[in-house]
């Protein structure tokens, strides 16, 4: 096992530290798309040209303060097993496409997990920031910095009229993809949900399940991020998703007072039901631990829990995840003993607090 | 009529957008729109990039808007389709990708299909956003862009592009800021 990769295993995911806002937000995210001018985008390159991305990159890295210089992690995907892999993905480091990639691709994370680089993604280059808590401003301060540092070393393509050029359309100008995950148990008990989204739509964001492009919603989570990334600046984009932010968290918040108003006994049965479910299981499937875990989120918001911290949630979220659950065994287990072990967990880490 | 994306059952849910001072009609079964809606992908519906291109692109040139003289002049010459010189990437893999591209260079290769997925998919035609620190760019290529942006702008006040317009005076008016600063610094040397 890659000895880098299990010291991630020590730490919390730098988006799931607790102690910022009510729960709502959970985590905001900005990431950038470069590319090294003249040569061939991931889909369509060769061996050679991924590779020289690679070094190209991992030297712009090595120089980066904000990558933490050298000792930042710097990981190529050949290397890893497919258990290493999925713990990069449940900690939000890399995609799905970084780890299909048909080119050699790489990531380099920096050692306070915050800032992460994948290479020979959809793009050359992703820059991303992920911090806990709806803070796309501290997102983009520090992704800027990063951008500005990388590209002192390296020349990103670039058109006077279109800006950032981007190996999809969608993405040119900019560059950029600004997205904060939400927590939104209220809205989906009340039915609120679908049309909200709806209206998000029509304001030209997009709204994704927690594992980006085409997942589902999971544990009541939802990802909204901008669409339009030509014609208006970074700053006015982040502004204008924040707005939006702002409000569903009010709606939010609105949604959890009247179902504590209308029916207070409907909402502590929903809570005090999961609670149960995850002290006293044997067997649980990821899926039903998420859809559980989103019930007791809500339970520790609305302070129905003393002896439970959104600190614990938050653990259990990133625990539960078969990566995770895999590699703390230290080895690779068939579905049926990992739902065994989950649930192992969570009656250790539930009754320990009860 | 025929629904935009399947071409099979017969369109009920008619769009119409204005983009860029351009309206633009989708005509979508119920079935389709109920898919690109669930699916959530791109723009306000939710529509894939390639479909987007080639097929609401075709549907308008075909007998919805009139055709531009442009478009009537491609259409007759029937030009082989164009493939990039830098990196071999054609108009096929394009669509078959969903509407990615090879290479920097493919944004001028295929710069009609392009224009159109900006068209569809973004709010205006120029970035507006943060430059490359490194782009200490001359005072003659800034004077070069300048030119060329102003041309744009006669082009898209004579097609009463008005958003399209105000974006360039924008830019015209960074790039005049940006090429009166250069000037001055190299007066005081």
């Amino acid at each position: 096992m890659n000895q880098e990769i299990k010291r991630l295993l020590q730490n919390p995911a730098s988006f799931l530290v607790p102690g910022t806002g009510d729960g709502i937000a959970i985590s905001s995210r900005i990431r950038l798309s470069r590319n090294l001018s003249c040569l061939p985008y991931p889909i369509a390159a060769g061996k050679e040209s991924a590779a020289r991305v690679i070094r190209e990159a991992e030297e712009g890295c090595s120089r980066s303060k904000t990558m933490g210089r050298r000792k930042g992690l710097f990981l190529k995907m050949d290397d890893l097993d497919e258990l290493e892999k999925l713990l990069l993905l449940e900690r939000r480091l890399a995609s799905n496409e970084l780890l299909k990639s048909p080119v050699p691709s790489a990531l380099a994370v920096s050692s306070d997990e915050k800032v992460s680089v994948m290479i020979n993604e959809e793009d050359h280059l992703r820059l991303q920031v992920l911090t806990p808590g709806f803070e796309l401003a501290t997102c983009w301060k520090k992704v800027n910095t990063l951008d500005n540092e990388l590209g002192s070393v390296m020349e990103f393509a670039w058109n006077d009229e279109l800006g950032y050029l981007t190996e999809c359309p969608t993405n040119v100008g900019t560059g950029m993809r600004a997205s904060v995950m939400l927590h939104l148990p209220g809205l989906v008990m009340s039915g609120q949900i679908d049309p909200t989204i709806h209206g998000i739509r029509k304001l030209g964001l997009a709204v994704r399940g927690i594992c980006g492009e085409g997942s589902k919603n999971t544990g009541n989570l939802y990802q909204v991020s901008n669409q339009i990334t030509l014609g208006e600046s970074e700053e006015n984009i982040i502004e204008q998703l924040s707005a939006v932010i702002r409000q569903l968290i009010e709606y939010e918040r609105r949604a959890r007072r009247a179902l504590l108003d209308r029916d207070r006994f409907a909402l502590l049965d929903h809570v005090g039901r999961a609670f149960g479910l995850l002290q006293n299981s044997y067997k649980l499937s990821a899926d039903e631990a998420i859809e559980a875990l989103s019930a007791l989120r809500t339970g520790v918001d609305l302070g129905l829990f003393q002896h439970l911290s959104s600190a614990t949630v938050n653990e259990l979220f990133l625990e539960l995840g078969a990566g995770h659950l895999q590699m703390r065994a230290g080895l690779a287990l068939p579905d049926p003993e990992q739902e065994v072990l989950r649930a192992k967990l969570f009656r250790s880490k539930l009754r320990e607090r009860s | 009529m025929l629904c935009d994306i399947c071409k099979k059952r017969e369109a009920t849910i008619h769009i119409k957008e204005v983009k860029n001072g351009k309206c633009i009609s989708t005509n979508l079964c119920p079935e389709c729109a109920k898919e690109k809606e669930l699916s959530g992908g791109l723009g306000a519906f939710g529509f894939n990039l390639a479909e987007v291109i080639f097929n609401v692109g075709k549907m308008n040139g075909d007998k919805k808007a009139p055709d531009t003289p442009e478009e009537k002049n491609e259409k007759q010459k029937k030009t082989p389709s164009p493939t990039c010189p830098q990196c071999g990437w054609t108009l096929a893999k394009m669509r078959r990708s969903g509407g990615k591209l090879g290479c920097s260079d493919c944004y001028k290769t295929f710069e009609k299909w392009v224009t159109m997925a900006i068209e569809q998919v973004q709010r205006g035609a120029v970035h507006v956003g943060k430059h490359p620190e490194c782009k200490q760019r001359s005072g003659a290529a800034i004077k070069m862009e300048i030119d060329k942006l102003q041309l744009n702008l006669a082009e898209a006040v004579s097609a009463e592009e008005y958003e399209k317009a105000a974006q360039i005076r924008d830019r015209i008016n960074l790039l005049k800021a940006e090429l009166d600063s250069l000037q001055s610094a190299e007066d005081n040397k």
